[in-house]
C-alpha cells in the first residue's frame, strides 16, 4: 500500500461527504461554525404533478365608431407544426428546441432593457392585492401598435421598444414569439394576437398583413358593439387562454365606436423540473400586509444558486424543458414597493432573464443547499395600462389629436370618423397558478424566517412567507410574466 | 441549471450538456485539477478529458451528485497523468498531496494488499467516526485538495498549526487502517 492507495481510496467516499465538504463556502474565515439550520439532505424524487400554468389578456381599443354587420373570421393564424416529445426519439425535438432557442439571440438584450423600463411601473401600487403581467405580452401588442401608427406617435412606441425602425421591432417580434410559441407535448406556451375590425371601415391590407405574418395575429371584422361580436371576442380569448380568465373575458367588451381592437394573450403551462413532494406541503402563516393567514406552503431542499441584493434575496426554481421560475423575497421591513423604486430589483430581473445560462451574471450569488418553503397560490390581476404607459412617455397614441394612425386606415375610412382614431384603452389581465395535485398535508416543518441580506454558510432557509415577487422565464429567458403575490 | 437537468441533455445525447456542466462545474473541475497539477495546460487538458469521460459515462450513469461524479473523474485523471508525467513534469500539487497520504501508510503495509474498496470503506467510515469540522477539513485537503495554506487562512490559524493538525488527522487514519487491515 502506498499513499497513491490513499489517495484513491479518498477518491470513492461518499458522495454526502463530498457534498459536505462541498457546501462549505470558501474564502470567510467563519465557514466551519456549526449551521444551526436544520438539513434536509435526501432529494426528493417521487412523481408528482406540479404544475404551473398561467394566462394573460392585453387589449388595445381603438375608437371611435359606429357601424353594421355581424362578425365573422377574415383569417385565423396558422400557427408552425412543432415536433413532438417522443421518449423513443427525442433527437428531432432536441434540435427543435436548440433551433428555437437560438432565435433569443436577436433580442433578448433588448428585452432585458424592456423588462427594467416597464417593470416598476408595471407592478408598484399593487396595495395589499396580488399583480401579474406579462412583459412579453405587452412587448408583443405594442409591437403591433406601432405598425398600426406613424410619425411622433411610432416613434414613442419605438423608443419604449428599444428599437430604432419598424424592421427591427418586426424581426425582433417575430423571433420572440418563434422562440415563445410551444406546443410539443411537454410544455405549452401560446402568445396568440388577434385584431378585431370594424366592418364599415376599409384597413390597409398591407399593414393588416404584415400584422398576420409577422405576429400570427388573427383577424376578425363585425359589427361594434354587438353581443355576438363581442361574444366571438370573449370566445376567442378564453379558447387561447384554455378558459383560465373567463371571468376577465366575460367583462370585455367593444363597444360601438370602436375602429379596431388589439387584443394578445399568452397561456404558459410547464412542469417543475423537480416536483414537491407531496407529503412536505403543510398550512403555515403567510404574513400579508393587511394581516396573517393560514396557507399551504410547500416545501423543497435543492441545491442552487442563491442571490441577493441590498435589500432583496432571490432563487430561480426551474421547470421542465423550459425556463424557471424565479422569486425575489424583500428582506425583512422592506416592502415590495420599496423595492421596485430602488431599481436594484429591475436591475436582477433585468439581468437574470436576459440569459438562459447557469452564469446569471449577477455577482452576488453563491451555490448553495436551499430549503424553499413557497406558497401554493392563484393569482390574478386586471387592469389598465393606459396610466402606465403614460408614464413610459407613450402619449401621442391616447390624444385623437396627436395620434397618427394612418398606416392602420384608408384615406376614405378616416375621413368618415367624427373623431380621428386613437387608443381609449389598453386593459391587461393575466393569471398565474402554482398547483399541486392530490396534495395533503402530512408533516408540519416550522423552518426559521430567512432571506437576509447576507446568506449563512452552507445551506439557506428560502421561506416566501410575506409579500414577494416572481417572474417566469421561458426556455431562452425571455420574461413571460412577472407578478407580485401579497395574498397567496 | 440544475444538475438533473444536466445529466437529462446527457442521456438525450445533447451536446449542450457539455457546455452547461462547464457553466455550473467547470469552476470547481478547473480548481481541483489545478491544485492537483499546478499546470494551467495540463489543467485544461485534464478537464476536456473529464467532460469526454461524463459524455461517455452518461448514460448509463445518472449521478446522485454530479460534482463528486464530476470530482473523481477529475481526480482520477489527474493521478494518471501523474503516473504518466511523473518523469517529465513536475506536478507539485500532487507530489506534495502523495507524500502527505504516504504518511497514512501502516507500517504493516507490506502485509496489506487491501482491495481499493475496501481501503475506500475503511477511509469512509474513519470519515464518520471525525466531528464535523475535523471531516469536512479532512475532505477539504486531501478529495478537494485545498491547500494548507488556504485552510490556515480561513480558520484563522497560521499554516504550521493547520499543518499539525492535519498531521493528528492522518496519524489517526493510519492507525485506522493498520488496526482494520489487521483485522480484515
Amino acid at each position: 500500500m502506498k499513499g497513491e492507495d490513499i489517495y484513491n481510496g479518498m477518491t470513492d467516499i461518499r458522495d454526502d461527504q463530498v457534498a459536505e465538504a462541498q457546501n462549505v463556502p470558501r474564502q470567510r474565515a467563519s465557514i466551519f461554525r456549526k449551521s444551526p439550520q436544520k438539513s434536509y439532505k435526501k432529494r426528493w424524487t417521487i412523481p408528482m404533478a406540479a404544475m404551473l400554468a398561467a394566462a394573460v389578456i392585453a387589449g388595445i381599443f381603438l375608437n371611435p365608431w359606429n357601424g353594421s354587420l355581424s362578425a365573422y373570421a377574415v383569417s385565423e393564424a396558422e400557427y408552425p407544426k412543432q415536433v413532438r416529445y417522443s421518449v423513443l426519439n427525442n433527437d428531432p425535438w432536441y434540435e427543435a428546441r436548440r433551433e428555437r432557442r437560438s432565435l433569443s439571440q436577436v433580442y433578448v438584450s433588448t428585452l432585458g432593457n424592456f423588462m427594467t423600463a416597464t417593470v416598476p411601473g408595471l407592478l408598484t401600487g399593487a396595495g395589499t392585492e396580488n399583480r401579474v403581467c406579462s412583459p412579453i405580452n405587452v412587448y408583443m401588442a405594442l409591437s403591433m401598435l406601432a405598425e398600426l401608427t406613424d410619425g411622433e406617435s411610432r416613434k414613442q412606441l419605438l423608443k419604449l421598444l428599444d428599437c430604432d425602425t419598424i424592421e427591427t421591432v418586426r424581426t425582433r417580434a417575430n423571433a420572440l414569439w418563434n422562440a415563445n410559441y410551444v406546443d410539443d407535448g411537454t410544455v405549452t406556451s401560446i402568445p396568440a394576437n388577434s385584431l378585431w375590425l370594424n366592418d364599415d371601415l376599409d384597413f390597409i391590407q398591407e399593414t393588416m398583413d404584415t400584422l398576420s405574418e409577422t405576429y400570427f395575429a388573427s383577424s376578425y371584422r363585425g359589427k361594434m358593439g354587438t353581443e355576438k361580436f363581442n361574444r366571438t371576442l370573449q370566445k376567442w380569448i378564453d379558447q387561447n387562454t384554455k378558459n383560465r380568465l373567463k371571468e376577465q373575458s366575460s367583462g370585455i367588451t367593444m363597444d360601438q365606436d370602436t375602429v379596431l381592437a388589439l387584443v394578445s394573450t399568452i397561456y404558459y403551462r410547464a412542469k417543475w423540473s423537480n416536483e414537491f413532494q407531496k407529503g412536505r406541503t403543510s398550512p403555515e402563516v403567510f404574513h400579508a400586509l393587511d394581516g396573517d393567514r393560514t396557507v399551504d406552503f410547500m416545501h423543497e431542499t435543492m441545491e442552487g444558486t442563491y442571490y441577493w441584493g441590498e435589500k432583496f434575496s432571490a432563487a430561480c426554481k426551474y421547470l421542465k424543458n423550459s425556463g424557471g421560475m424565479w422569486f425575489i423575497l424583500p428582506d425583512e421591513g422592506v416592502s415590495v414597493d420599496e423595492l421596485l423604486s430602488d431599481g436594484a430589483v429591475t436591475d436582477f430581473l433585468g439581468t437574470v432573464t436576459g440569459s438562459f445560462s447557469s452564469d446569471k451574471g449577477w455577482a452576488d450569488s453563491k451555490y448553495l443547499e436551499i430549503h424553499l418553503s413557497l406558497p401554493k397560490f392563484d393569482v390574478v390581476s386586471d387592469m389598465d395600462l393606459t396610466e402606465s404607459l403614460r408614464a413610459l412617455g407613450i402619449t401621442d397614441v391616447f390624444d385623437p389629436y396627436a395620434a397618427d394612425f394612418s398606416p392602420m386606415l384608408e384615406e376614405d375610412s378616416l375621413e368618415k370618423l367624427p373623431l380621428p382614431p386613437f387608443v381609449s384603452k389598453v386593459m391587461h389581465a393575466a393569471r398565474v397558478t402554482i398547483d399541486e395535485e392530490g396534495c395533503e398535508a402530512t408533516a408540519y416543518i416550522e423552518l426559521p424566517a430567512g432571506g437576509a441580506a447576507e446568506p449563512p454558510d452552507d445551506e439557506v432557509d428560502f421561506v416566501l412567507d410575506r409579500p414577494f415577487l416572481f417572474a417566469i422565464t421561458g426556455d431562452d429567458g425571455t420574461p413571460l410574466f412577472v407578478g407580485i403575490v401579497n395574498q397567496p | 441549471m440544475e444538475d438533473n437537468e444536466i445529466i437529462r441533455l446527457y442521456h438525450q445525447r445533447d451536446e449542450e450538456a457539455i457546455a452547461q456542466t462547464d457553466l455550473a462545474h467547470g469552476a470547481f473541475c478547473r480548481r481541483l485539477a489545478f491544485h492537483l497539477l499546478s499546470n494551467r495546460e495540463d489543467v485544461e487538458e485534464c478537464i476536456n478529458d473529464t467532460w469526454l469521460a461524463a459524455w461517455m459515462r452518461m448514460p448509463p450513469d445518472w449521478p446522485a451528485s454530479l460534482r463528486a461524479f464530476l470530482g473523481r473523474i477529475t481526480r482520477n485523471l489527474s493521478i494518471s497523468r501523474f503516473r504518466k508525467m511523473r518523469a517529465a513534469k513536475r506536478y507539485a500539487g500532487m507530489e506534495v498531496l502523495l507524500s502527505e497520504l504516504d504518511e497514512c501508510v501502516p507500517d504493516n503495509a507490506t502485509q496489506l494488499q487491501l482491495e481499493q474498496r475496501i481501503i475506500s470503506e475503511i477511509i469512509t467510515h474513519w470519515l464518520d467516526s471525525l466531528d464535523r469540522e475535523e471531516r469536512i477539513l479532512f475532505v477539504r485537503r486531501y478529495w478537494y485538495a485545498d491547500t494548507v495554506k488556504e485552510l490556515a487562512a480561513e480558520q484563522g490559524m497560521t499554516a504550521n498549526q493547520m499543518a499539525r493538525r492535519m498531521q493528528r488527522l492522518r496519524e489517526s487514519l493510519r492507525l485506522t487502517l493498520e488496526k482494520e487491515g489487521v483485522e480484515i
